[in-house]
């Protein structure tokens, strides 16, 4: 973690301020120092589909020499490549990386909630008469509404049948109304909370793909996994982060397009987040409440 | 590194895995360098999952390649570094003089840690007193680590990697040890416990890694 600390000591005078921001950091980041590292674990099974999706010689080769468990980047991905760039590069890195994944989660829930829109769509029609309920949809916009506010308002949804209440408040409301977890009768809280951390992109596992290609011919030298090792432990420093992050995002959407059509070009990014004016968050919790008392 | 592994890899007679354990701070990653570099550094990070280097020795009239895997100390990368235990033939215990807790540890964690993710039933085990050169410091005697070690059946050894004292010799010993009992010989012939390619051509035609 000290090296994690480090960029926000350097870049704040005051200790005070640079703690808070470095808290602020961890809130995120402290999922991967959690006991038994499930965090990072997943973050290198996700390395090894993208690579494996990218760059397939690369992955056959690293699974050939037996280090397709991609353990060898491990540091990498724990600290976020600190180790490997220097820390002027670090400032730039991790602020690129911050801000695509902003863009790129923003783009993936709105890209999602219309998936899900969709399909409710097309359930709805099938179940005809027994459709749910008007408050407990209510009740689910309102949970909806908190982490993931800001993708909704994008689509005109059409309303949807029986949603009497969802119909008078606006497009807003109907968005997050069809939400699919309580529509599949989950508890509605824990869900949100669950698919939010889903749906969030970890570009550094792509940010980590792109390094490793850029070092391919080295790592394709490479003939047993202690070589793969000792190679990346003593990783040359790549020289344009800028480039890094780019190539990033490309292997995201590559991986993204493989994984059902969800890919997003960046124009549609930008539309798709940045809207303050728009965050439902208080109107909505006061709508659930007046919405909830009424059967 | 590479160009040295293709040329002499005929030469080489056994392929040995050593593994490093211990505390985090105790010296295991400077032990290292010391030994496979000849080198110290004031300051080192933290080790991370893992690292790993390679020494050639001649021991016994053999030309013994130790793959020695430095393993992070730190409790939390436990569950990453048990996964590199398997076919240790020689495991080195560090503990560090000035504190006597990480010798505490070594019974209590490591050791146990050992037992339940070695593959080796016969791997040598060594217990190395390190930073030896911190005088007044010491916490822990010549005594209480030899005790310590004997009666775990353990090699024992007090190095410093900063003022390079004894640190070859206690790898070579435990290399001696580990010559002398057969049943740890029998698959290092060419390899041990790692994957190596014998020709790197021939490689991808027998995997089938395709998933499309």
């Amino acid at each position: 973690m000290a090296d994690l600390a480090v960029p926000f000591l350097e870049l704040y005078a005051d200790d005070a301020q640079a703690f808070a921001v470095f808290r602020t950091f961890m809130a995120r980041a402290r999922q991967n120092f959690l006991p038994g590292m499930h965090s990072v674990q997943r973050q290198m099974r996700l390395l090894g589909t993208a690579l494996q999706r990218v760059d397939s010689q690369l992955h056959r080769h690293l699974a050939a020499t037996g280090a397709g468990s991609y353990v060898f980047a491990f540091q990498m991905l724990l600290l976020q490549l600190r180790r490997e760039v220097s820390l002027p590069d670090t400032f730039t890195l991790w602020e690129r990386m911050w801000a695509s994944e902003e863009l790129l989660t923003a783009a993936r829930r709105e890209q999602r909630q219309l998936q899900h829109q969709r399909q409710r769509r097309g359930r709805s029609a099938l179940r005809g008469l027994r459709w749910r309920p008007a408050s407990t949809t209510a009740e689910a916009a309102s949970q909806q509404g908190g982490p993931t506010g800001a993708a909704a308002a994008e689509p005109p949804a059409p309303p949807p049948s029986g949603g009497g209440a969802a119909e008078a408040e606006g497009g807003l409301q109907q968005g997050q109304g069809v939400a699919p977890a309580p529509a599949r009768g989950v508890p509605e809280a824990p869900a949100t909370e669950a698919d939010g951390g889903a749906e969030r992109v970890d570009l550094c596992v792509y940010v980590v793909a792109a390094a490793l290609r850029a070092q391919r011919r080295a790592l394709l030298g490479c003939h047993s996994m202690e070589e793969v090792v000792q190679f990346v432990n003593r990783f040359p420093p790549p020289g344009n982060v800028v480039a890094l992050v780019r190539d990033a995002e490309r292997i995201y959407r590559a991986c993204e397009e493989g994984d059902g059509g969800a890919a997003v070009g960046p124009l549609r990014i930008l539309s798709g987040c940045w809207r303050p004016h728009q965050q439902p968050l208080p109107a909505t919790a006061g709508g659930s409440q007046a919405w909830a008392a009424p059967p | 590194m590479a160009v040295e592994l293709q040329p002499t890899e005929s030469a080489i007679d056994f392929t040995l895995k050593i593994l490093l354990l211990g505390d985090s701070g105790v010296g295991k990653t400077s032990l290292l360098t010391r030994f496979a570099h000849d080198n110290f550094d004031e300051q080192v990070a933290s080790t991370i999952g893992v690292d790993f280097a390679v020494k050639k020795l001649s021991v016994y009239d053999k030309r013994v390649k130790l793959t020695v895997w430095d393993t992070a100390g730190q409790e939390k990368f436990r569950t990453l570094t048990t996964t590199f235990y398997r076919g240790a033939k020689g495991i080195i215990m560090v503990y560090d003089v000035s504190r006597p807790d990480t010798l505490l540890h070594l019974e209590e964690q490591w050791m146990r840690e050992l037992e339940l993710h070695g593959t080796e039933a016969d791997a040598v085990r060594m217990v190395v007193a390190n930073k030896v050169d911190v005088g007044d410091a010491r916490r822990v005697s010549w005594h209480e680590g030899s005790d310590f070690a004997r009666r775990h059946g353990c090699l024992f050894a007090e190095t410093s990697a900063k003022t390079n004292i004894a640190v070859a010799n206690a790898f070579e010993e435990l290399v001696l040890k580990i010559l002398e009992t057969p049943s740890l010989l029998e698959d290092a012939g060419l390899r041990s416990g790692t994957v190596l390619l014998d020709s790197p051509q021939s490689g991808y035609g027998v995997y089938d890694y395709c998933y499309c």
